[in-house]
């Protein structure tokens, strides 16, 4: 029940596992001090003297006797299960490394428990009976298979452990990131094996591509800390059964914790990377929306004011009383103010127009072809609403194309296969804007220019 | 006339409600949302409905879904949509369903009490009306060879009257020429730019609107 740690875990197995050496220790000293080999009609394996004699009660023990072998078959039969329960759950690799110990001590419990139950059944155990020869090989075949079992698990960790010294040393002129999770993974065979790495800066585990995770101790894994100095360099998940973490500890030479080291430097790059990525994103968005609110509140505010301003001034010009002077003065403020409202509304209509937002891309296209100076001309559009980020990011390419669009125009071919809006803008003479380059880079998409054609690339996702 | 006003800002409803009233017309009903409006017009069945394309909740286009119902439910009572937007998309949306007795409006222009007069007029005898500037925005679009750059400037006048859903007649008398002149010109221009002439005035309307459009612009 030990077997492959060393380790008894879990209350009722401690217990059982205290109970048989309690009562093994008390059934041996009472049978030993009461048991008179002289006296008992069914000795014939040790019967010699009894030094330990001292007050001879073949009744005693006979009951004490009996007592053991019934705790042996209990102990046996709970042996059995607990055993064969381990290893039905335990993980496969559990499986392949326990074996060897597991299945010997499951059979061996068994015998000794036929062999007790046997007794139980009949005290006239001796040699010429068949039964008692058969179970007496029967525990002597499973005994000497446990025993092989130990030895064979002994000797394969003490391999693993050999194989283990050699790769971490050589793991230090490994080049590349994540070669020290591969060589882990690969020496304890262990697949699931992953290696995190603490970024002291942050104060965050991240994985080697720089993503951020939160090792966590699973049932049936382990985690082992790689410190050095007294600082966490790197946290290894893996499979509770495969090594110990004082032998990680102790293993790890100082050229894998170089190597760990700097996986750990490019883990944190790579970390940074990301974090840069996302608040790129996050200013973005946070400036698209505030742009989004000042249309919002020019169209709801100053527009609708202004349209009242018309209306009383139309109302104040409808006044039959109105003519000459006053009349002329009017018909100009109602000039002046129907051109601010229409001021205003080029202003609002902004970076992204409403329309945009509201009817997608295709329209907000056919819109800006109305408005744009250039030739706009729309070959194939998306089928469907995309979000409204790569909306946005795919109008603003057109639009921030458009500047250097030649008189023949720009053609406009969108489309959206699987997860990816592909845009191509045949037409501009001159590369992308750096603008534009990192919006879509904060999409996480791609923009290329070759030879009057833009593409670009938005995930969707 | 019987009309039913919506628009979520109070100052441009009740600036509608008062010229309508001034000019003698039976406001039947004001709404600020467009499920009122549609209780309105349930109940008190007006002859035509002058509807914000904006109004809550999510103000985007609940007008437009709200006429779209309108029209489906009563196609005899005529609607013209206000917008601050000159969107021709949205115009075409709503025109292409059923152009018989729609208009689209720009509000700066609703206040102009002859225009509004007007177009409610003319949508409630079933034409269609087409505010000039969404007209004026699609002829400004830049075209590949663009064929209207051919037409006469009378002629480009002509088709513009027709886009903005005019008849022969009140073409005519905009432009104090005879209504044979009009007819001329439209036959010429149509099958300049391989148009066909069709006599039923709305399919006349879309036809332009679509080339307007679309044209030199490809896809549609």
């Amino acid at each position: 029940m030990a077997a492959p740690t060393g380790r008894v875990t879990g209350t009722p197995r401690r217990t059982a596992v205290a109970a048989a050496y309690g009562l093994t220790t008390l059934f041996s000293v009472g049978y030993a001090i009461t048991w008179d080999p002289f006296r008992d009609r069914q000795c014939w394996s040790d019967c010699t003297d009894n030094a330990f004699l001292l007050a001879g009660n073949p009744a005693g023990a006979r009951l004490i006797e009996e007592a053991r072998l019934a705790t042996v078959v209990a102990v046996g039969v709970f042996t059995l299960s607990a055993v064969t329960w381990q290893f039905a759950t335990a993980t496969a690799i559990a499986r392949a490394v326990g074996w060897p110990i597991a299945l010997p001590a499951a059979l061996a419990s068994t015998s000794e428990a036929v062999y007790a139950a046997a007794r139980l059944g009949d005290r006239a155990e001796g040699p010429e009976r068949d039964l008692f020869v058969g179970v007496f090989l029967a525990r002597a075949a499973c005994l000497t298979a446990l025993a092989a079992g130990v030895i064979w698990f002994l000797w394969q960790r003490r391999r693993r452990r050999a194989a283990f010294v050699t790769l971490v040393d050589a793991l230090g002129k490994l080049p590349g990131t994540g070669s020290l999770q591969a060589t882990l993974s690969r020496l304890l065979g262990d697949p699931s094996l992953t290696v995190s790495y603490w970024l002291p800066r942050v104060e965050r585990y991240v994985d080697r591509s720089g993503r951020q995770v939160h090792p966590r101790a699973e049932p049936g894994r382990a985690l082992t800390s790689i410190v050095r100095d007294g600082v966490p360099l790197a946290i290894v998940a893996h499979e509770r059964d495969v090594i110990d973490d004082r032998t990680l500890r102790l293993k790890i030479g100082s050229a894998a914790l170089l190597a760990i080291d700097n996986e750990r430097l490019s883990a944190e790059l790579l970390a940074h990377l990301e974090d840069l990525r996302a608040s790129q994103r996050r200013i973005i968005t946070a400036a698209d929306t505030a742009r989004r609110s000042i249309e919002r509140d020019l169209h709801d505010g100053a527009q609708q004011r202004l349209l009242v301003v018309l209306y009383e001034l139309r109302l104040a010009r409808a006044d039959p009383a109105v003519h000459g002077e006053e009349a002329a003065a009017l018909d100009r403020l109602i000039g002046a103010a129907q051109q601010s409202l229409v001021d205003l509304r080029e202003l609002a209509h902004g970076i992204f127009p409403t329309i945009l937002e509201e009817s997608g891309l295709e329209a907000a296209l056919w819109t800006l072809a109305d408005q744009a100076s250039t030739v706009i001309q729309i070959d194939a559009m998306p089928d469907r609403r995309l979000p409204a980020a790569i909306e946005q990011a795919a109008y603003l390419v057109v639009t921030e194309t458009l500047a250097t669009a030649p008189s023949a125009g720009l053609t406009v071919h969108a489309s959206a296969p699987g997860d990816v809006l592909v845009l191509q803008l045949d037409g501009p003479q001159a590369a992308p804007t750096q603008y534009l380059l990192d919006r879509i880079g904060a999409a996480d998409g791609t923009l290329t220019y070759h030879d009057g054609t833009l593409h670009a690339e938005v995930p969707c996702g | 006339m019987r009309i039913a006003v919506a628009d979520d800002s109070m100052l441009t409803r009740e600036g509608l409600v008062h010229l309508l009233t001034g000019q003698g017309h039976d406001v039947v009903g004001r709404a600020d949302n467009a499920e009122d409006l549609m209780s309105i017009v349930d109940v008190s069945h007006p002859d035509a409905v002058v509807v914000d394309i904006r109004m809550p909740p999510t103000h985007t286009d609940e007008g437009l879904v709200a006429a779209r119902r309108i029209r489906a439910a009563y196609p005899e009572i005529g609607v013209l949509i206000l917008s601050q937007y000159v969107e021709p998309s949205y115009a075409m949306r709503l025109i292409e369903d059923r152009p018989e007795g729609v208009g689209y409006l720009l509000k700066d222009r609703v206040f102009d009490v002859a225009v509004l007069i007007d177009a409610l007029r003319r949508i409630a005898e079933g034409e269609t009306v087409v505010d000039p500037t969404i007209v004026a925005r699609l002829f400004r679009r830049r075209r590949t060879a663009d064929p209207l750059d051919t037409l006469s400037e009378r002629a480009t006048q002509v088709l513009g009257l027709v886009a903005e859903g005019m008849s022969n007649h009140a073409i005519a008398a905009r432009l104090h020429i005879t209504e044979r002149t009009v007819e001329s010109h439209i036959t010429k221009t149509f099958l300049q730019l391989g148009l066909t002439d069709d006599p039923d005035s709305h399919k006349r309307v879309l036809a332009v609107l679509a080339y307007l459009r679309h044209h030199g612009t490809k896809l549609g």
